[in-house]
């Protein structure tokens, strides 16, 4: 299915923004409000996507737009929709909050439990670009394995970031909130699909995209498309939905590539290629993508019913 | 005291420049301070960095107001920022551009230097990263540093093959510089505030700037090299506008004789075997790039899926 949208509303996040050249989190925000439309109102978290877009006197938004803290957006995106209740005005809009990984899998945490277990008619988008960009690379909840950040650098004693990602999906997923998803920044048409679905369902919904930061993570500016591919591709990042509760439509990884594919481009993983004992991080992380695509796995692919909401 | 101000864009080096002097400076037997202008910078916005040499005890710690030389990383910065603010009588500004000091669009009566200090990094360290290039010539325009104080800084923070290219850089940028004449001015120029807002009260509280406001901004003077479209060979899949963060790629369709034309010249280049079929049929829909905001990326380019769009270094 090739999912539908229209061109014209392309700039609802306006040129002229701050964000880096070639910026994974800013691309992602495009394709977001190519496929919702102009009808939505955006709570926005504290975050590089807040901070370029809204640097006053100027707004990059051509939607409603509110900026929260870190750790309120989800109870921020519950007030404005009762409050829309309330009024009677449901119908102009959806609610959507968009969030970074930090202020999402760490700070946010509890106002979005609160949110998803309350059951606000609310779509909870989290542009995952796997650290605190904003204030300079700090490892998140959402830093994969040996990725080094300022605060979890490599050295002697560390291969840098010594967790793997924390699953947030299958935290929101066990409120039994009724849609979940997961979708990259380097799959705009399957990006836009799961953006209208999560819009379209009246009841929470959440979603986490992954989006590379060429800063960050260390890469060209042109390759942040790539490099998410890639992530999809090694078995890294896992492109999937639960609905009603059920894994559903996982994307299948036909020509599983080497997570060195994925590694090597990236400066975050490069001591991994030459330190003692990288070569054995390396395989682990291997093993984390194998057991990604054994873990998301539906035995046959069926499609997903209709969402309960 | 000699104070510095260094003007660049995020990701230039700017703060890396102001740190690197201050070293130099040190190693010259002065005192030094280096120091950056807080802000929401990303790669390719508006920067500021300082760097004060004394053969005193430095205890002034504000931003530096007026200075006695000014560094212009990018000359693009000088229709964007007020470089020249404050800057005292006699006074140098060293701007990195290929123009000669009249062209650059700073006031007659400035002693400007001009180096192309973008060429000389391309060309030695292989990157436009133009900082150490401009230290050197801020020690041949100045006077102010030794060369070998500039070089042993340098080598200090960039050890192996990546600090002797840029040693060689500065070196080649201090000769230059040297042989050039000097020519002083005689006025001050006005000071201003370094902050956008001269009072906290002005500012509304609670605000959000208008929608679509930031359209104001320029951010296609950050960019380096710029996307050229094959729009002969190009097969319309939109590819490149839905891969743009910047929303720079517009598609536009051209109606009546425009179209007309557009599609009768690709038909003639279809029959002599030119270009492809899909590509002539359409050749009436045109994808643009909008050179006010293109920041550069690259990514365009990397996901056509024909190769049609190539990088080119930008003329500046």
């Amino acid at each position: 299915m090739q999912a539908k949208y229209d061109e014209q509303s392309i700039d609802l996040l306006a040129s002229g923004h701050k964000a880096c050249a070639g910026c994974g989190p800013a691309l992602t925000i495009q394709a977001i409000l190519r496929a919702t439309g102009a009808n939505v109102f955006v709570a926005n978290a504290t975050g590089c996507m807040e901070i370029i877009s809204s640097q006053y006197p100027q707004s990059a938004w051509k939607v409603p737009w509110i900026h929260s803290l870190f750790e309120n957006t989800a109870a921020v995106a519950s007030g404005i929709e009762v409050a829309l209740k309330a009024l009677g005005r449901s119908e102009e809009g959806k609610v959507v909050v968009i969030a970074g990984d930090g202020g999402t899998v760490d700070i946010g945490m509890q106002a979005i439990s609160g949110m998803l277990e309350r059951g606000h008619n609310v779509c909870y988008i989290c542009y995952d670009n796997e650290a605190y960009m904003n204030t300079g690379n700090q490892r998140s909840g959402s830093t994969p394995l040996d990725a080094s950040t300022t605060t979890s650098p490599f050295g002697k004693r560390s291969f840098g970031n010594d967790r793997p990602k924390k699953n947030m999906p299958a935290i929101a997923a066990a409120h039994g909130i009724s849609y979940v998803a997961t979708s990259s920044v380097g799959y705009p048409r399957d990006l836009t699909k799961k953006v209208q679905k999560g819009i379209s369902v009246s009841s929470p919904a959440y979603l986490q995209i992954h989006a590379p930061c060429n800063i960050g993570w260390g890469f060209d500016s042109a390759k942040t498309i790539e490099i998410a591919r890639l992530a999809v591709e090694t078995g890294l990042w896992m492109m999937y939905e639960i609905v009603n509760g059920e894994l559903v439509n996982v994307m299948k990884v036909r020509n599983q590539q080497p997570v060195e594919e994925y590694l090597k481009l990236q400066k975050r993983f490069a001591h991994l290629f030459k330190m003692p004992g990288g070569d054995a991080q390396i395989k682990l992380i291997q093993e984390l993508a194998n057991n990604n695509l054994k873990k998301y796995t539906v035995e046959t692919q069926k499609e997903a019913g209709e969402i309960q909401t | 005291m000699k104070e510095v101000r260094i003007h660049g864009r995020g990701g230039q080096g700017s703060v890396t420049a102001a740190e690197l002097l201050a070293v130099a400076a040190f190693e010259d037997g002065k005192f030094s301070q280096a120091f950056p202008f807080f802000g929401v910078e990303r790669r390719g916005a508006p920067v500021t960095a300082f760097a004060r040499l004394s053969d005193k005890k430095i205890r002034l710690r504000s931003q530096i107001y007026e200075p006695d030389y000014v560094i212009v990383q990018d000359a693009t910065l000088i229709s964007a920022v007020d470089v020249t603010a404050g800057l005292k009588p006699d006074g140098i500004v060293i701007v990195n551009s290929e123009k000669s000091a009249e062209d650059v669009g700073l006031d007659a009566g400035i002693d400007v230097r001009t180096i192309d200090a973008t060429g000389i990094a391309l060309d030695i360290i292989g990157r436009p990263i133009v900082n150490t290039t401009l230290l050197g010539a801020f020690a041949g325009a100045t006077g102010e540093i030794g060369i070998d104080s500039i070089k042993q800084s340098i080598l200090a923070r960039f050890p192996g093959k990546i600090g002797e290219v840029n040693v060689q850089a500065a070196e080649k940028a201090y000769k230059l510089m040297t042989s050039a004449k000097r020519k002083p001015s005689k006025k001050s120029r006005p000071r201003k505030n370094g902050t956008a807002y001269e009072s906290h009260e002005k500012i509304p509280i609670g605000a959000i700037g208008k929608p679509g406001t930031s359209e104001v901004t320029r951010t296609g003077d950050w960019r380096v090299f710029y996307p050229e479209f094959d729009m002969d060979q190009c097969s319309r899949c939109g590819k490149c506008l839905e891969s743009c963060p910047d929303a720079a790629i517009h598609k536009r369709e051209l109606t009546g004789r425009e179209a007309t034309e557009a599609l009768k010249r690709a038909e003639e280049l279809e029959k002599a075997g030119k270009i492809k079929k899909a590509a002539a049929k359409k050749a009436h829909i045109l994808y643009e790039l909008d050179p006010m905001y293109c920041k550069g990326c690259g990514i365009c380019a990397n996901e056509c899926p024909i190769q049609g769009i190539k990088m080119k270094l930008e003329e500046k």
